[in-house]
């Protein structure tokens, strides 16, 4: 006999974990890739500064 | 002497064939028969092949306490070492670059496990348990290692019809895919041209790993055995300053290790254990797992295009299975198809990475729900 209140509690928590790490993932490359864009943009700025 | 000569016979395995082990040598040969003239996934299938095959011999020992066989399942499979081995050298090899340019295409990768909880439902009405039904549901994942992963700590009974069901349908992608993807979207969403990737630097793609640890493991720590070792060796790739670390996990110990979990696997195969109805369960709610999977991450692009503005072409979104590159090859061909100006394999290549890390998390989650 299948315990089926069981098994969609496993599904619910299950689905819910994979899009939970994946949302969060992908806000936090979206993140790091902002963080670092505005880095690369400062070091080439400071290159044209020092050149100038 | 009459005795010992009768003795001698009984000690030859000829005498002992049955019909299973001739059916399984049958298994053996239709797996030697795909990998060598089909080419389909011959470096896992030529070792559960023959795996399969020797496993079938009568009065071998090789299955008994302190066979040969019997060692490489396990302190290769049982004790799950090998399978976060494999991982390390997909790690070495994968390219997060695409997934972090396009950081949106994680959720199809997460929506692609849709298909293994589609399963694990569909398994429940055949009458399996609850963690045979999640040993069979992850075949919707399309990751082999972390299908042997999960059935063995789930249902290690299953372990043999859950890894082959899924190399078999992950080498079945390239005539899976297409008509599921084919029949969710319309000649139009397919020919959606896709704006080139950014260029993704060194320094994102070298914290990535480490980043990706401390979201997956501290939500889901079940999965640690596969994200850890997948992440380490994507950090050996990326650092650039372990050649030597990267190329022994990518070549030389993927090599090894696939060998051993082939035998393993393949040594799990005997007659008692395969000639089973449970079997054809798990090959019919393999394939079902597997078109959910797709569906769900077609679905989830459509989606997607209706709350954004730049639209993506929801091909992509059949990647989310993780048969790393060939699902990403197939939608790319696809695309090309309804549309030459169409390059969609980088973009497939980001759900397509995306679905290996769900897949694992997907498992760890049905590891700490269901042990």
């Amino acid at each position: 006999m299948v315990d089926w209140s069981s098994a969609i509690v496993v599904a619910v928590t299950g689905i819910m974990s994979v899009f939970a790490v994946l949302c969060l993932l992908s806000v936090t490359v979206i993140v790091t890739g902002k963080i670092f864009e505005r880095k690369s943009k400062q070091r080439k700025s400071k290159q044209e500064s020092a050149g100038a | 002497m009459e005795e010992q000569i009768a003795k001698n016979l009984a000690g030859m395995g000829l005498f002992h064939l049955t019909a299973g082990n001739l059916i399984m040598w049958a298994v053996a040969f239709v797996l030697f028969y795909l990998a060598i003239k089909k080419q389909i996934e011959p470096l896992l299938l030529i070792p559960i092949g023959f795996g399969v095959f020797i496993a079938n011999f009568p009065l071998t020992g090789l299955l008994g306490e302190h066979g040969l066989f019997e060692m490489f399942y396990k302190y290769g499979i049982s004790n799950e070492l090998i399978p976060p081995l494999i991982f390390l050298g997909l790690g070495a090899m994968t390219d997060f670059g695409p997934v972090l340019a396009n950081p949106k295409t994680f959720l199809l990768g997460a929506a692609a496990q849709l298909g293994v909880y589609g399963a694990f439902f569909g398994a429940l009405l055949l009458g399996f348990t609850l963690p045979e039904a999640g040993a069979i549901g992850i075949i919707g994942g399309a990751d082999g290692p972390t299908s042997i992963f999960l059935s063995n700590a789930l249902a290690p009974h299953l372990l043999g019809a859950v890894a082959v069901a899924a190399y078999s349908y992950m080498a079945l992608v390239p005539i899976i895919i297409p008509p599921v993807a084919k029949a969710l979207t319309t000649k139009q969403e397919r020919s959606i041209v896709m704006t080139q990737l950014r260029m993704v630097s060194k320094g994102e793609k070298i914290v990535f790993p480490l980043l990706a640890c401390i979201i997956i493991i501290s939500l889901v720590p079940k999965s640690a055995p596969l994200i850890s070792m997948f992440m380490l060796g994507n950090l050996f790739m990326e650092c650039g300053v372990v050649e030597r670390l990267t190329d022994v996990s990518r070549n030389a110990l993927m090599n090894i290790v696939t060998i051993l979990l082939g035998l393993g696997v393949g040594s799990r195969m005997t007659a008692a254990t395969f000639l089973r109805l449970d079997t054809i369960g798990v090959f019919t709610i393999g394939i079902v797992a597997f078109i959910i999977a797709c569906a769900g991450g077609v679905l989830m692009a459509k989606l997607m295009n209706v709350f954004s503005k730049q639209k993506i072409n929801p091909l992509i979104g059949a990647a989310g299975v993780s048969a790393v590159p060939m699902a990403a090859r197939v939608v790319h061909m696809m695309g090309a198809k309804e549309n030459p100006q169409n390059y969609l394999l980088m973009h497939a290549m980001g759900p397509n990475v995306a679905g290996v890390i769900g897949t694992a998390v997907c498992a760890g989650a049905l590891i700490s729900a269901l042990t």
